[in-house]
């Protein structure tokens, strides 16, 4: 099935300065993106990915010590790691078999889904959060699951593969 | 499943024809209610026969009968007050199944917060016995084997309630007419239960019950156009009721989202799918947007006198504008308000079009020229005149390849700011208008609606190369908060005249004479608000209505009427009317956030357009 769980370098950006922050670390370019969309760039060095989840909230994923490069900002937001949720990553290649499986509610539509671009969505009564996006250069789909419904997930991605 | 007892059916004239053809009909006697089927996919009308009459309904899923509407569960995943046609539409039960969607409402005013009348609401009031919904439920269920309650937490339809700013619900007369309904449509096999209600000792049923009627259609109705999902809107005593309708570009852009709401009786789109306001909206300032503008509506002004009403009616020098042209300005009323505004289009000195917003506009100007006597005809043209807007910096660069003008000497670089010009795109012929409501270079497109989605299909295809993308009303009111243009019921309305809208500079008032001069005569001198925009010092957005208040001090000096937060400008800004007193550039004010005292965000007056205050985009 090739489903892989990634390590737990989510951070969880929001509040009144969310989208100034952003700029902050990742550029204007973060200032483009609509709700659901994201951007691949670098920071500090190492590989980033910048998911826009409203106008002040964003989700980055990125290994680095993100909190020691917010805190001196002071900002009026919030970073957070939560440890309720993780994520797995599958290969673009499984897009097939797996769009079919999963719902979504209006207004979200997973046809023509583009990259770059995460829409919440349920697997088999599953809530999770699909974005699919090339973090260095190869395109993934993303997985963002809550802790608890991993297990579940996994059997039901592997019951896609008999 | 018990059946109610369904009697020949008589013919029913006091009730307007029905829908389609109907599976099953029901007349709900004054004062009580009754149970029905409704299998998945039927629709169930309810019809206030008399007018003023309020009609509780409960859904219970058929199966089990232990699912039922839960109006908080509703209104938390909708995020609105009652559920209406579009995209927040469904009543759900209280584990999240949807069991009904409202597809058409013709009254707009129904209540979810009360429950339906008890016999404790009679005893309360000194009528103990009084027969009530919850009892009348009650017994109508009770062959299902379902227990009685006390108090059924029913939708009450046709019943006007609403939350004051002081917290309290009030209740008052119905806003239904006779022959007001609402559609729904049944998610699952449902028992349904409807009543009407015997209240006859308030004004909720206008003092005297009457009535209701219940229809239900075949799921294959799904395919009529008639079942299209519509809001009904009244816009006046004297028009018809108004349904929610496509433009002729409604088809494509549904291809694109399902995130419609309902504007001046279009659906529109408020973003589209993996795109989304901010997305639009970059694309509006940075490259190109097509937008559906059709839900203007648009009068032909002919006639000997056609001149005349415009320049007494209409607030600019209608001298000035010549064949070819158009301006902005608006109508007044004789107190100087603004009835509406819109741009004036000049064919000939006997033949305009006014494009505003209002249905009632072509009866106002109709009236203004029968008490004056002119010859003059104003016919409404907005079912055969659907228009896109197509903006950006690089809107002209779209449609020169695609644009031959009817007058060969006219070309698409030389058609000047506010200049319109008959011509065909792509072989499409329209009428193109150098108008817009961006703030951007850009072009309108008027054209028939029979070769609207051609149109449409034209331009997004010449247009993808550089970018073009679809714009959504959350994208277009960022933008046009951002250059300052004006929206009806926030900047303006009947009592609010041009001096504070901050559009005084649309009053020719060197006019010999034009209605609400002279009212607007003593209003100039000293407008009791007048247009500024703030620049706040802060990231939080302010909202229509807040408060704003004179540097250090408890007292307000005026009110928000329209607030963005500017990606172009990095910064939260706002449109606002204040005293003249603090009108000034460069004063400091303090917005009042939440309840006004809690926070309060500094902010400076500035320019009513944030975004290129000179204009000079517009004039590229």
């Amino acid at each position: 099935m090739g489903a892989a769980v990634m390590n737990n370098s989510l951070w969880d950006l929001a509040g009144v300065d969310g989208l100034a922050v952003a700029k902050r670390l990742f550029g204007e370019d973060v200032g483009y993106l609509g709700r659901f969309q994201s951007l691949e760039t670098t920071l500090a060095g190492q590989d980033c990915s910048v998911l826009r989840l409203c106008d002040r909230n964003f989700r980055i994923a990125y290994s680095g010590p993100l909190h020691q490069l917010v805190a001196p900002l002071q900002p009026n937001t919030w970073l957070k790691q939560f440890d309720w949720l993780t994520r797995l990553s599958l290969p673009i290649s499984q897009r097939p078999q797996i769009l079919p499986q999963v719902t979504v509610r209006p207004p979200h539509r997973l046809e023509n889904l583009p990259n770059h671009q995460a829409i919440p969505a349920r697997l088999q009564s599953i809530p999770l959060l699909i974005w699919q996006h090339p973090p260095q250069d190869q395109t993934i789909l993303e997985l963002h699951v809550a802790r608890k419904d991993l297990e579940s997930l996994t059997i039901g991605l592997e019951q896609l593969y008999p | 499943m018990q059946l109610p007892t369904v009697l020949p059916s008589p013919t029913y004239t006091d009730i307007p024809a029905s829908l389609g053809p109907v599976v099953a009909e029901y007349r709900i006697a004054p004062g009580t209610a009754i149970s029905y089927p409704v299998t998945q996919g039927q629709y169930i009308q309810i019809i206030d026969v008399s007018g003023a009459q309020c009609s509780d309904f409960l859904a219970f899923d058929a199966s089990t009968r232990s699912q039922e509407i839960d109006s908080t569960v509703t209104r938390t995943l909708n995020g609105v007050a009652n559920p209406q046609a579009g995209l927040h539409s469904k009543y759900f039960s209280q584990s999240m199944a949807p069991l009904v969607e409202v597809i058409q409402d013709t009254c707009g005013r129904h209540d979810s917060f009360f429950l339906a009348c008890t016999p404790r609401y009679y005893e309360d009031a000194g009528y103990p016995g009084h027969p009530s919904c919850s009892d009348n439920f009650n017994r109508v269920l009770a062959p299902y084997g379902m227990a009685s309650r006390s108090g059924w937490p029913a939708i009450n339809f046709f019943y006007n309630t609403q939350v004051d700013c002081h917290g309290n619900i009030l209740s008052e007369e119905s806003w239904s007419r006779p022959g007001d309904y609402v559609l729904l449509k049944a998610h699952q096999d449902l028992l349904c239960a409807s009543s009407a209600c015997p209240d006859d000792i308030d004004s909720a049923n206008g003092w005297q019950p009457t009535p209701i009627h219940v229809r239900i259609y075949g799921s294959e109705q799904s395919a009529n156009p008639v079942f299209s999902q519509a809001l009904g809107r009244r816009v006046a005593a004297d028009f018809p009721l108004r349904l929610t309708q496509d433009s002729a570009f409604t088809p494509r852009i549904r291809q694109l989202t399902d995130d419609l709401i309902d504007y001046n009786g279009f659906w529109v789109p408020s973003s589209f799918a993996h795109q989304g306001d901010q997305a639009e909206y970059w694309a509006l300032r940075q490259r190109a947007a097509l937008m559906d503008l059709s839900a203007l509506r648009k009068f032909e002004v002919t006639g000997s006198d056609a001149f005349a009403l415009l320049q007494y009616a209409f607030s600019r020098n209608v001298e000035k504008i010549t064949p070819g042209r158009s301006a902005y300005g608006c109508l007044l009323n004789p107190h100087g308000g603004i009835v509406d505004d819109g741009i004036v289009f000049c064919f000939s000195p006997v033949h305009y079009r006014y494009v505003g917003n209002c249905d009632t506009d072509g009866d106002w100007l109709q009236r203004i020229a029968q008490r004056r006597g002119w010859t003059v005809d104003v016919e409404a043209a907005s079912d055969r005149i659907h228009n896109l807007a197509l903006q950006g910096p690089k809107s002209r660069d779209i449609l020169r390849p695609l644009v031959v003008f009817a007058e060969p000497t006219v070309t698409l670089d030389s058609l000047g700011y506010f200049r319109f010009a008959a011509a065909k795109v792509g072989g499409i012929p329209l009428l193109l208008s150098r108008t817009g409501y961006t703030g951007e270079l850009g072009y309108e497109l008027f054209v028939h609606p029979r070769q609207g989605a051609q149109l449409w299909d034209l331009l997004m295809q010449a247009g993808r190369g550089s970018g073009l993308q679809p714009l959504g009303m959350q994208a277009l009111d960022r933008a046009r908060i951002e250059a300052g243009l004006l929206a009806s019921g926030y900047e303006f309305d009947d009592l609010i005249s041009p001096y504070q809208a901050g559009i005084g500079w649309t009053v020719a008032m060197k006019k010999s004479a034009f209605m609400g001069k002279a009212a607007l005569e003593k209003v100039r001198q000293h407008p009791p608000r007048v247009a500024v925009g703030l620049v706040l010092d802060s990231n939080e957005v302010a909202a229509y209505g807040q408060n704003i208040y004179a540097h250090g001090e408890r007292w307000r000096i005026g009110q928000i009427t329209s607030a963005t937060f500017s990606p172009t400008l990095n910064r939260s800004i706002a449109m606002a009317q204040v005293v003249p007193e603090y009108a000034a550039p460069g004063i400091t004010v303090e917005v009042g956030l939440l309840d006004g005292i809690k926070r309060r965000v500094a902010a400076t007056v500035g320019s009513l357009a944030a975004f290129d205050p000179t204009k000079s985009r517009v004039r590229l």
